[in-house]
């Protein structure tokens, strides 16, 4: 295969700018509900006055990756998801540390 | 292809009930979800353990499978018996979205794949390919220089009999300088293929940082614990240590405690603002394995009026 020599550049998706409410919807093939309900839940903190105007952080496309996965597979509800997915953030956290 | 076991991949007896199935596969999803386990191929169990759910949790689908009867090993070569699924009804032909695509020949050979996805091919549409997520593993390093890894991705594919086939693809991909732990890459059009003119999808590739045998990474923040002599952390010394981006000296205050945290600006991961490096002392004991080294604890218990239990009050 040709293709697989080639050095393949992508783009960080979440360098210098933050994410969109559409782009996280299309990344994570989610409406924009499912996003805001995650934003009530406080599992997602947006900076700006109001969805249309929302921007999201770096770790924001990761945990509603992982919240929508967790919904999906072991049918879990968005509160569930969302305490998993705090939890898990804080075990990886203690686990690099104890790495040392 | 490679026949499949279901029952020996859930672990049950071929004579389970649904509810045992259900339990199970409920115990086993949770155990090896990719985002959840530490268990080592996590994800290539959840989804084997999926696929033998899709077919055991549905009463039509294996009924289907156990006419194949038990005289098939796991991984034996199998090839499916001419009309062996005939009389069989499959209802809900739709699978679940995430996993449908991940199923293998052997499942897709006995139960077809996605009816949606048939009908999109059919229909003559031009779809857009779905996008596609995987995880690449990188170096520490890498992060601080820069760098090309390489990526094997599985994915399935019609062969020339119409067959789906796996087919593995190796991918050579930039990692620019800089990049986070669960940061994503976006590689436009490396997603699934489209559907008649329709473009493919993209690919997202999470980044992981490997376990580094002294770094921990925090964010942007890179930890480094340091073990120093008692004399070095006592006296203060300049001694060299190990950064990503190469060796660099430290200079250790004198009277310095254990746990005591320096920070290295600026030392961290490269950004606008780059992170900083924390280097955590940690003091190290010289054994007392020889007369001349207890000899010298001796002479300190003698000359210094040190109690490390002073906070006590005993």
């Amino acid at each position: 295969m040709h293709m697989e020599h080639d050095i393949l550049n992508g783009t960080i998706l979440e360098e210098n700018k933050e994410i969109s409410l559409p782009e996280l919807c299309q990344v994570c093939k989610v409406d924009a509900e499912w996003v805001i309900a995650l934003v009530h839940e406080g599992i997602l903190e947006p900076i700006g006055t109001g969805p249309e105007y929302w921007f999201f952080s770096r770790i924001a496309l990761r945990r509603a990756l992982i919240v929508n996965r967790l919904q999906h597979d072991l049918d879990i509800n968005l509160a569930g998801a969302a305490l998993v997915v705090e939890l898990l953030e804080e075990r990886d956290t203690l686990l690099a540390r104890i790495n040392l | 292809m490679e026949y499949k076991d279901y029952y020996q991949i859930m672990g049950i007896q071929r004579d389970a009930t649904q509810d045992a199935i259900k339990r199970t596969y409920r115990k086993l999803a949770r155990k090896y979800h990719p985002d959840v386990s530490k268990e080592p191929e996590a994800e290539a169990r959840f989804k084997e353990i999926g696929e033998a759910y899709e077919v055991l949790k549905d009463p039509e689908k294996r009924a289907a499978y156990d006419r194949l009867g038990t005289r098939w090993k796991s991984g034996q070569e199998f090839q499916p018996p001419p009309e062996w699924n005939q009389g069989f009804e499959f209802h809900g032909g739709e699978f679940a979205q995430s996993a449908a695509s991940q199923f293998s020949s052997f499942f897709e050979a006995l139960f077809g794949r996605n009816q949606h996805n048939h009908q999109r091919g059919h229909q003559g549409f031009n779809l857009q390919g779905e996008d596609s997520h995987a995880k690449i593993s990188i170096d520490l390093e890498d992060s601080f220089h820069g760098g090309v890894r390489s990526l094997t991705l599985q994915h399935m594919e019609p062969g020339p009999d119409g067959r789906p086939h796996v087919r593995e693809r190796t991918l050579n991909v930039r990692i620019p300088k800089g990049i986070q732990q669960g940061q994503h890459i976006r590689l436009a059009g490396q997603g699934s293929p489209g559907a008649g003119h329709g473009k493919a999808g993209d690919l997202y590739l999470e980044i992981i940082f490997k376990s580094h045998p002294y770094f921990s990474v925090e964010g942007k923040d890179i930890l480094l614990e340091l073990p120093v002599a008692p004399w070095e952390a006592a006296l203060g010394t300049t001694i060299p240590i190990p950064t990503p981006a190469g060796k660099v000296d430290l200079k250790i205050p004198i009277n310095s405690r254990p746990g005591q945290k320096l920070r290295l600006k600026g030392r961290g991961i490269p950004a606008s603002s780059p992170g900083d490096l924390y280097v955590v002392l940690q003091i190290v004991l010289p054994p007392a394995d020889n007369e001349q080294a207890r000899a010298l604890y001796r002479e300190m218990e003698q000359k210094l009026a040190f109690n490390p239990r002073a906070g006590f009050n005993i």
